[in-house]
């Protein structure tokens, strides 16, 4: 039965090639956007390198101090003093680690070159594994001794060596030398910790100023023993805020609120501008992106159900046959809808292939700095599923009007 | 004795569309027995095609009572309507209306789909059927690759390859030649003779009619003895 059907289907598509070729073109382009915007999400959430075990890392990115009337808000990365304060004292995680983004220049065959310097301690890189391929990061004793050692990943140990070794060469910004002791696998720009081109020790920073501010340039990574331990830590740091007499600082901040989120969470705040709210608006953030995905499909699956129902007549003679030779409804209804879902799963293929192609372009466009897409089971399968999806809400009415077609109208062909 | 082929107990059709009210067929009483061939006539528009709908099952009676191979078919469902009709009966139509997506053998495949038939039996069962009706050379071509007798042909076999009791057909030469409407008759009065299958024909052929075992006169919508 099954195959007849798929053979049938296939003749079908081949024969009415102008329907095939709109329903297949709406279907791979509508699935092709989806699977790029999914597959970059699902890279920023769930990414393979130096940041694939985040599922237990929380982010402090920000911190908003106010007076006590509310009068003056701040709102800005966190400060050296903010992370000694409420970040290296928690007890409850496996370890805690911090960077600062910096942007220095370098004078590289008397041209001037940017690069994203990131000065950090000495538990960072047990958070972030980063992917040596030559060398090591630097130890605790560099960074207690402030030595002038940097880790370099590959396309800038490229811009300075060529195909050289970079391993105890020194490279030059911030008007210091630093020698190279490890070359790592570059990172894509959205994985925030991970992303950089340079890291150096944060004893090595030009000035020592940093060390009495709550507000600053720096970013706190907190390394959970399990995803369980998760609540746990956040209430200890909250508990931390709180407690905190703020005027022990300065007379101009009475309160302080700061989150740590998980990657997901963190998302949700930067789309819904929540960065600094109680709420992380993650829920509402959820509906939002699933209700996007339905509007944005709504329109293909309308219009690949026009075409369905206008086919209905065309095959009218069809179903006819089949009825006064003793097809019952469901087999019809079966048949209908394995046409469509072959239909939506040649196409989903199709939109697959183009958003593998889609997304090599963005990786070697450089829109994004060192992205490298993966594909991962888990997409594919949400692919598969939502392809089903639209292939069953774009199909089931017309497949079951079809089938409920009067045997002899059906015959005489209305 | 067996039950009659067919049997029918005061059956009319009344049509209601929007004013009006087409009385199609008007308390007929019929009886065929299994392995009639039985040949319906009369003007167009005197309910030939509405009675041969009624009992293959393809339309419900507005009256009385339709028995099929003995079997009441009043309180039957949907569902089991299409069961008779998959087991019990064949159909041929005066336009073929063969798949035109299918190939030939295919098309004569499609009345064993819905039974529980392996595919390779379902395979050799139309190749069969279409060796009755001499098609089996073109058994892979396309129904639009072929000319109207055999087309015509190809739908005997599809309706033959199930092996029903009763087979219906609707001026099954009427978009025939005449040469061509005498090979279809003479397979279908080999398959009334040889495997004695119950058949009712319709047609505005006088000559084809005298063919059969009985002709049945209708005009408007009741027969006339
Ligand atoms: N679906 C319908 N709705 C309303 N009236 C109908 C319908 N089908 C048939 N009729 C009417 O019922 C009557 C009988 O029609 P039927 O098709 O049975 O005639 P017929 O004898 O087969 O004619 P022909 O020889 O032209 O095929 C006609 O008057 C026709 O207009
Ligand atoms: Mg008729």
């Amino acid at each position: 039965m099954s195959l007849h059907t798929v053979k049938t289907t296939l003749r079908v598509l081949m024969r009415r090639k102008f329907f095939t070729a709109i329903s297949l073109f709406c279907i791979a382009t509508t699935l092709m956007v989806l699977i790029v915007v999914a597959a970059i999400v699902d890279n920023m959430l769930h990414p393979i390198g130096a940041e694939r075990n985040f599922d237990t890392v929380l982010i402090v990115e920000r911190v908003r101090m106010a007076n006590k009337e509310e009068t003056s808000v701040w709102s800005s990365p966190l400060g050296y003093k903010f992370i000694e304060e409420f970040i290296l004292t928690l007890k409850t995680p496996e370890r805690v680690g911090y960077y600062t983004d910096n942007s220095r220049q370098s004078l590289i065959d008397g041209l001037i070159q940017r690069f994203q310097v990131k000065y950090t301690d000495d538990q960072y890189a047990k958070i972030v594994e980063l992917d040596f391929i030559d060398g090591r990061y630097f130890t605790l004793d560099e960074l207690n001794s402030g030595q002038r050692v940097a880790i370099i990943n590959e396309p800038t140990q490229i811009r300075f060596f060529g195909d050289q070794s970079a391993i105890g060469k020194t490279i030059e910004f911030s008007e210091q030398r630093y020698t190279v002791i490890g070359v790592v696998r570059a990172e894509a720009e959205f994985n925030k910790a991970a992303f950089s081109d340079i890291w150096a020790p944060i004893t090595t920073f030009p000035s020592g100023n940093y060390r009495d501010e709550m507000m600053g340039s720096f970013r706190a990574l907190i390394k959970a023993a399990s995803r369980s331990d998760i609540p746990a830590i956040k209430a200890e740091f909250e508990q931390g805020l709180k407690s905190f007499d703020y005027r022990s600082v300065s007379d101009e901040y009475a309160t302080a609120t700061s989150f740590a989120n998980t990657k997901l969470e963190r998302m949700a705040r930067e789309f819904m501008g929540t960065e600094d709210e109680l709420g992380s608006g993650l829920a509402t953030f959820l509906m939002l992106a699933l209700l996007g995905v339905v509007l944005f499909m709504l329109l293909p699956a309308i219009n690949l159900f026009n075409l369905s129902i206008s086919r209905i007549m065309e095959r009218a003679s069809e179903i006819g046959v089949r009825k006064a030779f003793g097809a019952p409804r469901r087999a019809l209804v079966n048949q209908f809808l394995l046409e469509n879902i072959i239909l939506t799963l040649i196409g989903g293929l199709m939109g697959l292939l183009l958003s593998l192609l889609a997304l090599n372009l963005i990786e070697s466009s450089g829109l994004i700095a060192y992205a490298n897409f993966n594909i991962s089971w888990r997409l594919v399968v949400w692919t598969l599923m939502i392809t089903l999806l639209f292939a069953l809400i774009s199909g089931s009415y017309p497949a079951w009007r079809m089938a409920r077609m009067h045997p002899v109208r059906a015959l005489k062909g209305y | 004795m067996s039950a009659p082929a067919i049997s029918l107990q005061q059956v009319s059709k009344v049509y209601q569309t929007d004013r009006v009210e087409t009385t199609a067929l008007d308390q007929i009483n019929l009886t065929i027995p299994q392995g009639e061939f039985v040949s319906i006539m009369g003007p167009s528009g005197c309910g030939k095609s509405t009675l041969l709908n009624l009992m293959g099952l393809l339309d419900a009676p507005s009256d009385g009572d339709i028995q099929i191979l003995g079997q009441q078919v009043a309180h039957l469902k949907e569902k089991q309507l299409a069961t008779i009709r998959n087991l019990k009966i064949g159909f041929v139509f005066q336009s073929f209306h063969l798949v035109p997506d299918l190939s030939v053998l295919d098309n004569v495949e499609i009345p064993l789909l819905y039974r529980s038939v392996s595919s390779s039996a379902r395979r050799q069962a139309a190749r069969d059927a279409l060796e009755r009706v001499g098609l089996k050379a073109r058994m892979s071509h396309y129904p639009t690759q072929l000319s109207g007798g055999q087309q015509q042909r190809v739908a005997i076999a599809r309706a033959i390859v199930g092996q029903p009791a009763i087979l219906f057909a609707d001026e099954p030469t009427g978009n025939l030649d005449s040469q061509m409407g005498k090979e279809i008759l003479s397979i279908l009065n080999d398959l009334n003779q040889q495997s004695g299958t119950t058949i009712v024909m319709v047609t505005h052929d006088q000559h084809q009619a005298e063919q059969t075992g009985r002709i049945i006169r209708i005009h408007d919508g009741q027969m006339i003895h």
